[in-house]
């Protein structure tokens, strides 16, 4: 069985063998070359087309089937290109630009796994023993060479035709050297057939590890599929978490994490947001939020499912449009940001003074106690998160901004002891600095000689976070006597005036107001 | 100094005249010049002619027509022309002058 072209030639149409219209076609391209590509050139190819169909059917007479012999018959008619160029005496100076440069190819025909070192060998000129000699000391570091080997292996094209072992031979292309390796290569596959005996069995062997060096390359190509799988994989995994804890976070406080996990309570961030910034509602920091972690996280999938499934898609398309979102997220979100740190301007405070004279006289100890409560009411919230200073909790269903005053004890000027409220918050200009400040909800209750204070302040419901502050300044004269009790420590100062005491060693502790500090009662 | 090549450089000078003489003796189609030049051994390879005969019809010396063949495709059939048949008397003096002063040189001995 023989390949074989249908070509159309001075008008007629023959079949070819497919040797025979390599040489032809060959032949004809050499012409071309010699020949000035001009109008005259063209006339003179066009004459020799038609003289060669004519030939072809004088010579393959009724078959209308062209074998290489014939076209090696009617080559040797019309001369070959060179004798052809001289005659016409034009291209005279075209004539000895035959050397074609050398070119880079696997050569297949003595190839052990694809070729790559052959071809380099062919290519440098030297034998490609070195070449595989160089590969296999490569080998050693790491396996350096492999890597060479298989991207020479991908990047090099085969030599396939006569023309491009030629170019990779580099011996310059005309029809007695594409005829000549026509036939050498046909020699060879006769060799082939002909091989047998101890050289055969010798070549099978050889043949039998260069299989097997190929059978071991696929197997790595597909171990490196399956490492490109996993990580597909865990692309597609990491996004879906990713994306699971965001939108749990974000929209619904950890619900979902609570019910799995019931040590973990939360609020949505989204609430926390609202409930301290200057937002009626949550979607303008919330969204913007949620695009800027999720967009990331979405390409990760898509990265992983195109690894996965290779499928075509409209990559530029999609990445713009990812993009465009999550720049305009990024810009919402400074905006927000821009307006919110705008309502932070001013400072404020606003400041109470209170006499605790009737109750608290010089003769007995009086007592400071702090209690778990706001607003002379126990705070029981179900969930609650602490920012910094300042505790986001639900109380009754409404979300409650709570923080904690901080007491701070030092000498009175005065007869009587003295309490001094400072509410401190800041605004957009003075006057809503002003009344954030006194807005903020705190109280003290004296009872008998006993002081409490709450532990927290609270913002009212619907006011937003402006950092507000509230400190409490208990002024105690000279001689009297005051009892710090254990819940205090939480909301102690810890630098109180002219004292080397920290919170957790003054409490549990009777203390009396000397001429400048406090004095440790139970110390001395 | 190689003998065919010189012997084929000596053909190749008096193609063109060979060509020409060849049709003033009646029109002629490719294949028909081809063998009459290949009788008289004029060419050894045909792929020479080919060059030639385009570069006469492009210096006005032939014009060709297409003829119906009796089998295959149409045919060119070269003629001369009136420029062409000038040259020719020219180069038919050149070539006794020649012959001429050849044979004079020749015979000096």
């Amino acid at each position: 069985m023989k390949k074989t072209v249908n070509i159309s030639l001075g008008g007629l149409s023959y079949t070819m063998d497919d040797d025979a219209f390599e040489l032809l076609e060959n032949y004809i391209n050499s012409l071309k070359q010699r020949l000035q590509n001009d109008k005259e050139g063209k006339d003179i190819i066009q004459d020799i087309e038609e003289r060669i169909a004519e030939l072809f059917s004088e010579k393959s007479g009724t078959s209308n089937s062209v074998s290489i012999d014939v076209v090696k018959d009617v080559i040797k008619i019309l001369g070959n290109p060179d004798q052809i160029a001289e005659g016409d005496g034009v291209s005279e100076k075209t004539t000895s630009t035959s050397f074609t440069n050398r070119r880079l190819y696997r050569d297949m025909d003595h190839s052990y796994i694809a070729g790559v070192c052959t071809g380099l060998g062919q290519y440098f000129g030297t034998d490609p023993v070195v070449i595989r000699l160089l590969f296999f000391l490569l080998l050693i570091p790491k396996g350096f060479g492999m890597l060479l080997y298989l991207i020479l292996w991908i990047a090099v094209p085969r030599a396939l035709t006569p023309k491009q072992k030629l170019e990779m031979k580099g011996e310059p292309i005309n029809i007695s050297t594409i005829e000549k390796s026509i036939r050498e290569e046909s020699a060879q596959v006769k060799d082939t057939v002909k091989k047998s005996g101890i050289r055969g069995a010798i070549e099978g062997i050889v043949n039998f590890i260069g299989r097997l060096a190929y059978w071991f390359i696929q197997f790595l190509l597909v171990v490196i599929k399956i490492i490109a799988i996993i990580i597909a994989i865990v692309l597609i995994a990491t996004m879906l978490i990713g994306l699971f804890i965001i939108v749990n976070v974000i929209f619904f406080g950890g619900m979902l994490f609570h019910s799995a996990f019931p040590e973990i309570q939360g609020i949505p961030l989204g609430e926390v947001i609202t409930s301290m910034f200057e937002f009626s509602t949550s979607i303008w920091i919330t969204i913007p939020i949620f695009l800027v972690i999720a967009i990331p996280l979405f390409t990760l999938l898509y990265i992983g499912i195109r690894i996965l499934f290779r499928f075509k898609a409209r990559d530029r398309v999609i990445g713009l449009i990812a993009a465009t979102i999550w720049v305009a997220s990024v810009v919402i979100l400074s905006l927000t940001i821009f307006y919110q740190a705008k309502s932070f301007t001013i400072r404020k405070h606003v400041t109470e003074t209170v006499s605790l004279s009737p109750n608290i006289s010089k003769k007995g100890t009086f007592y400071i106690k702090a209690l778990e409560q706001s607003e002379g009411k126990e705070i029981l919230s179900s969930e609650e998160i602490q920012i910094d200073d300042y505790t986001v909790a639900k109380i009754n269903g409404k979300t409650h901004i709570l923080g904690k005053p901080n007491v701070t004890i030092e000498k009175s000027k005065n007869e009587f002891p003295t309490l001094e409220i400072v509410r401190t918050a800041r605004g957009a200009n003075a006057l809503t600095a002003e009344l954030n400040a006194k807005n903020i909800k705190y109280s003290y209750t004296l009872k008998d000689s006993i002081l409490y204070f709450d532990s927290f302040f609270a913002i009212p419901t619907g006011e937003k976070w402006k950092i507000q502050d509230v400190s409490i300044t208990l002024r105690v004269p000279e001689g009297y006597k005051i009892y710090i009790d254990g819940s205090m420590e939480s909301i102690m100062n810890p630098y109180q005036p002219r004292s080397e005491y920290w919170p957790d060693e003054m409490v549990n502790r009777k203390w009396e107001m000397k001429e400048k500090e406090l004095r440790d009662l139970e110390k001395f | 100094m190689d003998l065919d090549n010189s012997k084929a450089q000596m053909r190749k000078g008096v193609l063109e005249f060979c060509i020409l003489s060849i049709l003033s003796k009646g029109d002629a189609y490719t294949t028909d010049l081809i063998n009459k030049l290949k009788e008289a051994k004029m060419i050894v390879v045909e792929g020479t002619l080919y060059p030639m005969l385009t570069r006469q019809k492009n210096a006005g010396l032939l014009s060709y027509r297409w003829e119906e063949s009796p089998q295959g495709p149409p045919r060119k059939y070269y003629t001369l022309t009136d420029k062409g048949r000038s040259y020719l008397t020219e180069l038919d003096l050149g070539w006794n002058e020649l012959v001429d002063t050849v044979n004079t040189i020749r015979n000096l001995q």
